[in-house]
């Protein structure tokens, strides 16, 4: 039991042994730790490196089905729609349907994922069981993937009222596909729920449909490398910088028909409605393989001709050469390996906006092909409305920012005088500012009056005497009615007024000139 | 033969068949004829395919006696085929008699094959499916050696698991070994995303015998990561042939320029092996981005080894080498 008081991390890093991992998993679910065990279920969690398929997809469904006496966290439920939507077998969509039973708010969301479950798996169903984590090959008392479900349904209740016509119409079985066990399992069902009372909404409804904004991810992209079907490379920036793009992971041994196969061939229909939408042009779809080693250009090539999916300069599928690991990271991407063997991954779709910049994703669950091309359509849009922003605002703050320099450069000192006068000034604004400093005061004061005087000759060059009357005026406020009587509106003020002479005093004599007119022409 | 004449003399056929049918069912079924046991047998291989109800009923009734000797009750549940798929009580029936150890080995074995074949022909089948598994993975601890690898055979067909785990198990440990080496490599390579990929290295370094070695180098040639393991097994012309060349497919598989290099070295080198030679121009032949490979040296050692070459092996494939160079040629 030492082990069991192990942390995760240590367990993790050094343990292979799948027994070991199997009651670490047990002290989890004991000890109500459905936070840690919702942390073990990505894919990337070290947990599964060099594991099989088989073992991988064991693990994920033990902890699935522990959340139904540790308790279902809200965040667990991507993984419980994604196993209900497109799990590959019986237990990790039974794993599913028996975590729902661990929620405790109001579960009518889960029905129409539990509905789509059956459908999965009626096929493909197996005799499990979850009381070990490995349990013997032939069992005397087994479960079924459908019998789970049914009992979560009928758990459901009153909440699933609104697919017990659907739910009768797959238990009658027209087609013979069901064993007298599931059958007799989804009448219970079927009886528990048209039996229940009243639905009780307590609690929040959930309507995620697996989209989100992102933000998060950064990493350097420099170091990846991709080449596409036809063996041509294209650097990250050259791959997706200037248009938006779709781009789905996929592999082309996926076993699972619910996953690579479809989201290629869903691919193929995202660019249909592009075009329909008249915006195959702005938009590019990608697809990345998770299996770069294998998947080489020619199978990528017929992966996605055999799908329907068009390749062309803007619509590729790619395999990374070079830089695998930051491409993980920057998608966040949710697989592990066996060796160079996928063992498991998520359903994962990107929007990647015109930089290059991952702005949304699907995650695990089954995007739908409209809503994917309207969100990418949107983002089209917010960038045109950027651009015109681009194109309408900028301008006039370009010309306002332009007007900027020469207003620097007009005022900007030219001789040593004129840098006296700025210190001096500048010297005196933070003089109340500075601490008890009393051999300060004499030096600011005589820069001051020598500001004074240089403005004075100045002004007497120039027959134009305003400056000196502003640096004046400003002097009596800071030194008389600022500094003596502590009166801070006149020392700001006069700061403002000494400011002003001293940038007068720094303009070009053509302004004075000019100035000098003007001044005649109000005296006429 | 006029069409009339033709539909005349099927129509015919078809009566005698039936008639037949239903003399040799009513022979075997009626206590009157007082059959000897070989004579049933033989009258059960004369017999066809249950095509109703009736005979169904007729066939059953032998099968599920258990005074019938052995051998007719398993030939009756033989002639028991295209008819069960849509009698899920029957399918039921089979599944109980396959783990019914008190039953005879033959019909138990027979029980199984038809679940087999019914289990990709029946629609209806996919409702047994749970409970077929279980059952087979109930026999893998069964006491008939048989059965036990029949049983395994079909569950690593479906990528089972529990089979996976004790094909493993056998590899790592040849006294609970249900099948030999070789052959429990060959099942696991049913599933390319099973967990044996360092086990099928380990088996490569110290096979238990030469077989096993190269069923693991055919299988390490889906992994993407055993490219540079692979090298070595090609390029060492100390290694038997067969493995050479399964491991060259295996390369070429995986990395298809790396291999063109390789195979072009193997053919310009006059002291290399002629079987592995010919598996190297076959394959630089086979791929057309790669033909040119080398130039003209390459081109020109070809045709050397097509008119001189003591190997009719390699004589073949390097006049399949010319031959394709020749139409690419013209293509172009």
């Amino acid at each position: 039991m030492s082990s069991l008081i192990r942390s995760t991390k240590s367990i993790l890093a050094s343990s292979q042994n799948i027994e070991e991992i199997a009651q670490w998993i047990d002290h989890l679910i004991i000890s109500r730790r459905s936070q840690t065990l919702l942390k073990l279920l990505d894919e990337s969690n070290t947990l599964y490196n060099g594991r099989g398929s088989k073992q991988s997809l064991r693990i994920k469904g033990y902890i699935l089905a522990g959340f139904e006496s540790a308790g279902l966290p809200k965040k667990a439920l991507l993984f419980i729609f994604e196993s209900l939507e497109s799990g590959s077998n019986a237990y990790i969509v039974a794993a599913a349907a028996k975590a729902i039973r661990g929620w405790k708010g109001d579960p009518s969301f889960f029905t129409p994922f539990l509905i789509k479950g059956i459908h999965l798996i009626k096929n493909n169903d197996d005799a499990i069981c979850f009381y070990s984590f490995l349990p013997p090959a032939g069992l005397a008392e087994y479960t079924t993937a459908i019998e789970e479900i049914a009992k979560t349904l009928a758990w459901i209740g009153a909440s699933a009222k609104n697919s017990v016509e659907e739910l009768k119409d797959i238990t009658l079985d027209h087609f013979g596909e069901l064993s007298p066990r599931a059958k007799e399992a989804l009448w219970v069902a079927v009886r528990s729920i048209e039996n229940a009372g009243p639905v009780i909404n307590c609690c929040e409804e959930l309507s995620s449909n697996g989209f989100y904004h992102l933000s998060r991810r950064f990493s350097n992209t420099k170091s990846i490398v991709l080449e596409n079907q036809e063996g041509s490379t294209f650097s990250y920036a050259e791959a997706f910088v200037g248009k938006i793009s779709i781009v789905c992971f996929f592999y082309s041994r996926c076993h699972n028909p619910n996953k690579c196969s479809l989201t290629i061939s869903k691919m193929a229909a995202v660019q249909h409605l592009l075009k329909q939408n008249g915006v195959e042009e702005k938009v590019q779809t990608v697809a990345i393989t998770y299996d770069p080693l294998f998947d080489l250009p020619s199978r990528l090539h017929s992966y996605a001709k055999s799908r329907g999916f068009i390749m062309n300069g803007s619509n590729q599928l790619f395999r990374c050469i070079s830089g695998f690991e930051t491409l993980k990271t920057y998608f966040g991407l949710s697989v592990n390996y066996n060796s160079s063997m996928v063992n498991s991954h998520a359903v994962e779709l990107f929007i990647i906006n015109k930089k290059g910049k991952v702005a949304g994703s699907y995650e695990r669950v089954l995007w739908n092909i409209e809503e994917v091309v309207n969100k990418t359509m949107q983002l089209d849009q917010q960038n045109r409305s950027l651009d015109a922003l681009k194109h309408g605002v900028y301008p006039v703050l370009k010309s306002f920012f332009s007007a900027i320099p020469p207003i620097v450069v007009a005022f900007f000192p030219k001789c040593p005088l004129c840098w006296a006068s700025y210190l001096s000034l500048l010297g005196i604004t933070g003089l109340q500012n500075l601490p008890y400093a009393p051999w300060l005061l004499p030096v600011f004061a005589g820069l001051a009056i020598f500001h004074l005087g240089n403005t004075l000759i100045r002004a007497i060059k120039r027959r134009f005497y305003l400056p000196v009357f502003f640096a004046a005026a400003g002097f009596l406020l800071v030194f008389g009615l600022g500094y003596f009587l502590q009166i801070k509106s006149a020392l700001w003020a006069g700061i403002f007024l000494i400011f002003l002479g001293s940038l007068m005093n720094s303009l070009h004599p053509v302004y004075f000139t000019y100035f000098r007119k003007l001044k005649d022409k109000i005296a006429v | 033969m006029a069409k009339s004449e033709y539909k005349k003399r099927f129509e015919n056929e078809i009566n005698n068949a039936e008639t037949r049918q239903k003399s040799l069912l009513k022979n075997l079924t009626s206590p009157a004829t007082g059959l000897l046991p070989q004579d049933k047998v033989e009258l059960l291989t004369k017999i066809a395919f249950a095509s109703n109800d009736t005979e169904l009923r007729s066939i059953l009734a032998i099968a599920a006696d258990i005074q019938e000797p052995a051998q007719a009750r398993a030939l009756a549940l033989s002639r028991l085929n295209p008819s069960i798929g849509d009698r899920p009580g029957l399918l039921k029936y089979l599944i109980d008699l396959l783990l019914n150890k008190e039953e005879p080995f033959i019909v138990r074995i027979q029980a199984l094959k038809v679940l087999q074949q019914n289990s990709f022909r029946a629609a209806k089948f996919k409702a047994w499916r749970p409970e077929f598994l279980n059952a087979l993975r109930i026999i893998l601890s069964d006491d008939s050696a048989e059965l036990r690898v029949s049983a395994l055979e079909i569950l690593a067909q479906n990528k089972d698991e529990f089979a996976e785990r004790v094909l493993i198990d056998g590899l790592r440990n040849s006294a609970v070994a249900l099948v030999p080496p070789e052959f429990a490599i060959q099942l696991l390579g049913n599933d390319i995303h099973g967990e044996h990929y360092s086990l099928l290295k380990e088996i490569v370094i110290t096979p238990p015998n030469e077989q096993s070695k190269i069923e693991a180098l055919k299988l390490l040639a889906a992994d993407g990561g055993s490219k540079d393991f692979l090298i070595p097994f090609f390029t060492n012309k100390a290694e038997p042939a067969e493995v050479r060349t399964v491991a060259g497919i295996g390369l070429q598989n995986l990395d298809p320029k790396g291999f063109a290099e390789l195979a072009a070295n193997v053919i310009l080198d006059a002291g290399e092996n002629e079987q592995v030679k010919a598996v190297c121009i076959n394959a630089i032949s086979q791929s057309v981005d790669y033909r040119l490979f080398n130039g003209e040296r390459l081109q020109q050692k070809v045709e050397e080894l097509n008119q001189s070459s003591l190997s009719e092996e390699v004589r073949k494939a390097s006049g399949n080498y010319l031959d394709n160079l020749k139409s690419l040629n013209s293509n172009r």
